[in-house]
């Protein structure tokens, strides 16, 4: 076997892993992010066993209890309980499951539809780019969220309506930064290179112009997963998102706001953890971007 | 000796990146005289913009000039305040870049760009402003100056636009301009009517120009005095017969005999083997050393001292310690 | 086989649609390769010279296939490639390869050296994993690129080393046509002629068939065999090497030639004639022979008759109504 040493799996593995870990610790932001999003994704998953109480039991006595270090709270509900006396942080603790699977997968769901039009319509152009183009400035004409309300109306409201109807209206943008991105890379000579080899358009597209992309797509996904966790909290606040006795972060926000003035708690604590969350996922963003740079790191 | 107009000094300009420092102009000394043209040739990394670049005080973040002098008609111009450079810039120090498309502002006319510079340094009116405007195209070999005045930089040829630079840089009579490269990006024979206008411009005005390049053949078209630059070092200086008639530097005599040359015919060019190391791989002693096909064991461990050679003929190597060797006799690259 | 050339260019066109602003009717068309033919013979090497805008590179995509040409053909072993079908002309991919001018755009930044010197292998032959690392490695110890950097990416090298791993590519497949697209015009000097000591020893050794494309004559004289001159968008001048350097027929060749600065101070050419003016915009040529406004020999019939590419001696081409051989002969006389 000539020069086996070169090319031997393990090796090139092990120092992949490597130079991601060394760019995960050089960043401190990146630390940070990491593990917020891993303790939420634990806190979702264990949820059952870590909230003190059921989400959705009622208490007539204890309604709008202030959380433990004010006066008036007490150690039974830490972040104090809403109007109908439910606890809020056992709340926060289930309402993690629904608003990352929504976040995150709409995301995601947009993100796939979005690339696959970016990178097609910006390689081949023509009839297909000025449809989808048009299309997608149609899609830019109309409201958000009145796209999202005619939708949900048709369809009926639920989890996964909810993920296919935000998905379905966010993939616009990912298009658009996307196939802006393959128009300019796709006059590079290493494209060109490519295609006076002969490597068949698809080859192209995905080893050439997707990982070439996907930077650019990480840095606006993981700023969007903040605003549809948003815009999933709007819908369920009109009744057309998730619905009880589910519970998501929008929704226990929403619940809140109408008590804002007395209860303040009840609104506060929800956003806080959206905001925790949107943070860390840039943080995380930011050093995924990173590590998919070979320039990155010597 | 007469008082030159330009003295650098030891001249240490450095960055401070996230990977460490890189000494971009190390140690580096020089003098213009008045009227005279000095060019700095180098390849890249070798520090040859940056010294132009901390002589115009442009040197921004990471950048920061940490020791030695330039002195500009008798002041220092390192530390001077932000106020005071930008009087001298434009006013008696001038410059012009590679690339004029960048160095002009595509939404404004030529005409508006270049009575700016006339009427903030000389004090005229705009009708003056203009004239002068108009004079100074037709000057720099621009058919139609008063058309050309009204236009904006995109409707011009690559040419027409360094010319519009050079007019520019020259409005204000300076004392010294300073040329980075100024026809790297043209055509050879637009390249051949640009050197040749700077030429009969600054006979005519008495302009010293410190002329940046990476051209051999430019430099010996247009040069009094040559600085050959390697790894932010001087590592050699010398007038243009000497530099080219008796090179004492290896790389100078590699650069030179690797230069094409369109009246000989060999079956293999001369090259000088490897690459231009990256900012932090140059060798410990002699930045040349890992290149060189005379290196000395004392050329790996120290890093050498300027040696004077001849008259105004100075080189930073080894190989003339106790005498001047001619290199022009010893077989070098292959 | 061997009746044909390698190469035959006939009668080729490309115009790109220039048309400024959504609502003019008038449409504008640039034409960037206007009635160009040629041969090229199979072991020869063809050097392209011409400035910005003279359609070189175009030719070269055209060649290559990166554009389709507007009318003309271009037929390659005898085989006219605009009747392949589109399967049948990328397998036809492997036999004419490219090398890039920028090797910094030239290599996809996300890939290692290893994918990317594999790149054509993996397209147009099945080999197993074995077989393809040391298929790389061979073509790695060829082009002069330490075995080791196998595994690093692009960013990790200098601009000589990146444009070895853009020749290993271009090389990978044995093609029996490579373009070579400015090659060397982005690297440091002192690079450049190892760079072109390279593909000429690659050509020899591999019976390699380049057309090489090139803005300056220095760049092509020392690998070409034959020289093909351009000017908007026509081939002016096409000859062998030797007598196009001592012979040149076309004014324009004789500019560039002249305007090539002289690596010896001593041979300064302050007296000697050059081109002047700039380089029409190629949307509007000049009627007539399209060199008139900048030729220093122009009659009354340059202005409205475009001049005939005729063979005027054994093998020279020249697109003049007035070629320079005959009345240098005549001066001599007198």
């Amino acid at each position: 076997m000539p020069q086996p040493s070169i090319m031997q799996g393990p090796a090139r593995k092990n120092s992949k892993l490597k130079r991601w870990l060394k760019l995960l610790f050089r960043s401190k932001t990146g630390t940070v992010g990491l593990v917020i999003v891993i303790s939420i994704v634990i806190i979702a998953i264990f949820a059952p066993w870590l909230a003190p109480h059921e989400p959705n039991v009622i208490d007539p006595v204890n309604t709008h209890k202030p959380p433990v270090w004010m006066e008036g709270g007490d150690r039974e509900n830490l972040l104090g309980t809403d109007n109908l006396g439910r606890d809020i942080l056992s709340r926060i603790i289930y309402g993690s499951q629904i608003s990352l699977l929504v976040g995150i997968s709409s995301v995601v769901l947009a993100g796939i539809i979005g690339i696959l039009v970016g990178l097609f319509t910006g390689y081949f152009g023509g009839f297909l780019d000025t449809f989808f183009m048009r299309l997608a400035d149609s899609f830019l004409a109309i409201p958000n969220i009145l796209l999202a309300l005619v939708m949900l109306g048709v369809f009926g409201p639920g989890l996964f309506t909810l993920i296919l109807v935000l998905g379905v209206t966010n993939w616009v943008q990912y298009a658009r930064i996307i196939r802006g991105e393959v128009l300019s890379i796709k006059e590079r000579d290493f494209v060109r290179a490519a295609k006076s080899i002969g490597v068949k358009h698809r080859n192209i597209i995905f080893s050439h112009l997707y990982p070439n992309v996907i930077s650019s797509f990480i840095v606006v996904a993981t700023l969007s997963v903040a605003s549809t966790i948003i815009l999933e909290s709007s819908l369920s606040f009109l009744g057309l998102g998730i619905q009880p006795p589910q519970v998501s972060w929008g929704t226990i926000l929403s619940d809140g706001r109408d008590y804002l003035a007395t209860s303040w708690w009840l609104a506060t604590f929800p956003g806080l953890a959206i905001t925790i969350t949107v943070l860390g996922i840039i943080f995380l963003g930011d050093w995924l971007r990173d590590i998919l740079d070979p320039r990155s790191v010597k | 000796m007469e008082h030159a107009l330009l003295t650098v000094n030891r001249l240490k300009t450095y960055f401070y990146t996230e990977a460490g420092v890189v000494p971009a102009v190390d140690d580096v000394s020089f003098s213009i005289q008045k009227g005279e043209i000095v060019a700095i040739v180098g390849e890249s990394g070798s520090g040859k913009s940056v010294t132009s670049l901390s002589v115009m005080g442009l040197i921004e973040e990471p950048g920061k000039i940490v020791g030695g002098e330039i002195l500009f008609a008798g002041k220092d111009l390192v530390g001077m305040s932000m106020k005071k450079m930008r009087e001298l810039r434009g006013n008696q120090l001038a410059m012009i870049f590679q690339e004029p498309l960048t160095s002009l502002n595509p939404v404004f006319s030529i005409g508006n760009q270049l009575a700016e510079s006339i009427r903030l340094h000389q004090k005229k009116n705009k009708r003056e402003a203009r004239k002068i405007g108009i004079e100074m195209l037709k000057k720099v070999g621009i058919a139609r100056p008063d058309k050309v005045y009204d236009q904006h930089p995109h409707a011009l040829s690559g040419g027409m636009r360094q010319r519009v630079m050079i007019a520019m840089a020259l409005s204000c009579n300076p004392q010294l301009l300073i040329a980075d490269e100024p026809t790297t990006a043209l055509d050879v024979t637009i390249q051949a009517q640009i050197l040749r206008l700077m030429k009969d411009l600054i006979e005519e005005s008495g302009t010293s120009i410190l002329f940046i390049t990476h051209d051999l053949g430019v430099v010996a078209e247009m040069a009094d005095q040559v600085i050959v630059m390697y790894g932010g070092q001087v590592v050699e200086q010398a007038d243009v017969y000497t530099l080219f008639k008796e090179p004492k530097h290896p790389y100078t005599k590699g650069l030179i005999d690797s230069t094409p040359k369109i009246d000989e015919w060999k079956e293999e060019l001369v090259s000088i083997p490897g690459t231009v190391p990256g900012p932090f791989e140059f060798p410990e002693g002699c930045k040349f050393a890992d290149r060189c096909p005379f290196v000395m064991d004392k050329c790996k461990a120290e890093r050498p001292t300027v040696t004077k050679v001849g008259k105004g003929h100075e080189v930073r190597c080894w190989l003339h310690g106790e005498k001047v060797v001619d290199l022009n006799e010893r077989a070098s690259f292959t | 086989m061997s009746e044909h050339p390698l190469l035959e260019v006939r009668g080729l066109q490309k115009s790109f649609d220039v048309t400024k602003g959504f609502f003019k009717k008038e449409k504008q068309y640039l034409r960037a390769v206007n009635d160009v033919s040629f041969t090229v013979q199979n072991g020869e090497v063809l050097g392209v010279v011409g400035e910005s805008g003279c359609g070189k590179s175009t030719l070269g995509n055209l060649i290559v296939h990166l554009h389709e040409p507007t009318a003309g053909k271009i037929v390659f072993e005898g085989i006219d490639m605009s009747a392949l079908s589109r399967e049948q002309l990328r397998r036809q991919r492997a036999d004419i390869q490219m090398i890039f001018q920028d090797p910094f755009s030239s290599l996809n930044p996300r890939k290692r050296v290893f994918d990317i010197i594999a790149e054509p292998l993996r397209t147009h032959r099945d080999l197993n994993k074995e077989e393809l690392q040391q298929e790389v490695l061979d073509l790695m110890d060829l082009v002069g690129l330490n075995r080791s950097f196998l595994n690093r990416y692009p960013h990790e090298f200098s601009g000589g080393q990146r444009q070895r791993i853009g020749i290993a590519r271009a090389i990978a497949l044995r093609p029996k046509l490579i373009i070579c697209d400015e090659p060397v015009s982005a690297l440091d000097v002192s690079i450049q002629s190892q760079i072109l000591n390279l593909l000429k020893k690659l050509q020899k050794d591999l019976q390699l068939t380049y057309i090489f494309i090139a803005h300056g004559l220095p760049a092509v004289k020392h690998v070409s065999d034959r020289i093909a001159v351009m000017y908007l968008g026509k081939i002016v001048e096409w000859t062998t090497k030797e007598e196009l350097f001592t012979n040149p027929m076309h004014p324009y060749t004789e500019g560039l030639l002249s305007a090539i600065p002289i690596p010896d101070p001593t041979k300064r050419k302050e007296q000697r004639p050059l081109l002047e003016g700039d380089i029409p915009n190629p949307v509007n040529p000049p009627p007539g022979c399209k060199f008139h406004p900048r030729c220093p020999y122009k009659t009354e019939i340059c202005m409205q008759v475009e001049p005939e590419f005729t063979d005027k001696r054994a093998g020279h081409f020249v697109a003049c109504h007035h070629p320079l051989g005959a009345e240098k002969q005549a001066e001599k006389k007198l």
